[in-house]
């Protein structure tokens, strides 16, 4: 029997672990995503921090820390602290269901993929909450933006991912890679593997749906009162999200860790290396073009792959 | 400037002026669109086949697995309360409590065996 302390410790323990696992994971995406650019680009990319500029991440992020933390004078000053803190937790705590081994995994809940679908619409508070509490016209139209985008291609995505949990017959994450064991999901399930990256790259606030990132045409978005600390965790937890979605897809639509931990691994970075592809080679989406495209071309293409998944099932059965 | 010639060459356009810009639209792929959708097709339909005919057998065999637990269920169950009941402190004379019957914790003992 444990008692509370080594139950406090282990869980205390387990956290530190995936949070400090998650930080340095993001540290390097971002490094990766500077680099992969650049040679896509046919340029060196950071190359002064370090040895080959492995150190930059840590220089960039120095640099956020201890800059000048610069709170508006009519902001709601707790609501505009609480925002930031409130998007990076959220993404943290979204890595608690998913698996790094067969058994090792922070919380192996029968629902994973639920917990996936609730927490993730949660984060939208963040973005509403820093959009409404900057007391900043741009930062209000921003985040009224963002949170409408996040909503619409949450829809396509979620569809998707009741496609694969009626497949598999499961809603453990598990046991979805678990089912992928003879073939991945990609290969029957492909044009949803298309929507679903598609709708993560909206999700995400990637290019080409990137409109935060429009400094010059739409004044940012609903970060654009945030220096320092608040950005830096605005940041951090919008690159949380991104690496989640990547492994997501990759446990999803790629078997995940089914066959070999390793070769998991390198499905989820290849999926972030995608994202990352995409973002080199498209432009931006002007946001009525973002909004038809999800609710008039994915959305009905969604509910498409959902009905025919659901027909296969039942005439399997 | 005396001494100094420079030979100016003014910058035209070649000889019988510059080729002609293709742009008009050309396909990436030599392959027809309609022959990539149909390989797609073909392909998922094959995935498809391979999954259902694999779901199948894993089905019937976790179908046998459940039976053969309900087999040796009991003997599990008592083994643990045997285990529970000889640890110290938790046994009838310190408290009534009784852990809950082991319905998963079989299936992983199996698993594991």
């Amino acid at each position: 029997m444990k008692n509370i302390l080594q139950i406090v410790l282990e869980g205390g323990l387990k956290s530190l672990i995936v949070i400090i696992g998650l930080l340095i994971g993001v540290a390097f995406a971002t490094l990766l995503e500077r680099k992969v650019m650049a040679a896509m680009q046919k340029r060196r990319g950071p190359n002064v921090v370090g040895i080959v500029g492995l150190l930059q991440p840590l220089a960039d992020g120095l640099k956020l820390v201890l800059k000048e933390t610069i709170i508006p004078i009519v902001a709601d000053k707790i609501i505009y602290a609480i925002a930031p803190i409130l998007t990076f937790t959220i993404s943290i705590v979204l890595w608690s269901v998913m698996a790094v081994g067969v058994q090792s995994v922070f919380a192996s809940i029968n629902s994973g993929v639920l917990f996936i679908l609730a927490i993730s619409s949660i984060g939208v508070y963040g973005i509403i909450l820093a959009g409404w509490a900057s007391n900043s016209k741009y930062a209000f139209l921003g985040g009224l933006r963002s949170a409408a985008q996040m909503v619409s291609y949450e829809v396509a995505l979620g569809l998707i991912i009741l496609s694969i949990i009626t497949y598999a017959g499961t809603i453990n994450i598990q046991e979805i890679m678990e089912n992928q064991n003879k073939i991945w999901f990609i290969v029957p399930l492909f044009p949803g593997f298309l929507l679903a990256f598609i709708s993560a790259l909206a999700e995400t606030n990637r290019p080409p749906f990137d409109l935060p990132e429009a400094e010059a045409e739409l004044v940012s978005g609903y970060n654009v009162e945030y220096s320092s600390t608040g950005f830096a965790l605005f940041f951090l937890g919008e690159y949380a999200n991104i690496i989640l979605m990547s492994v997501l897809l990759a446990v999803f639509f790629l078997g995940g860790i089914v066959h070999n931990k390793i070769l998991g691994a390198m499905k989820g970075v290849s999926m972030l290396c995608s994202f990352i592809w995409v973002r080199a080679t498209l432009p931006r989406y002007r946001y009525d073009q973002l909004m038809y495209l999800g609710w008039k071309s994915l959305l009905p293409f969604a509910l498409l792959i959902y009905v025919g998944v659901i027909s296969m099932v039942l005439m399997i059965k | 400037m005396v001494g100094y010639r420079q030979k100016w060459v003014q910058d035209l356009p070649p000889a019988g002026g510059f080729p002609k810009l293709t742009y008009a639209r050309t396909s990436v792929s030599p392959i027809p669109g309609s022959y990539i959708f149909a390989g797609v097709f073909s392909v998922m339909a094959i995935g498809t086949y391979i999954f259902f005919e694999d779901k199948v057998k894993r089905n019937a065999r976790e179908e046998e697995e459940k039976r053969r637990l309900s087999m040796i269920l009991p003997i599990l169950q008592a083994e643990n309360d045997i285990n529970f009941l000889a640890s110290p402190h938790q046994n009838v004379y310190f408290t009534r409590w009784m852990p809950p019957q082991i319905g998963k914790r079989a299936v992983a003992l199996i698993r594991e065996i």
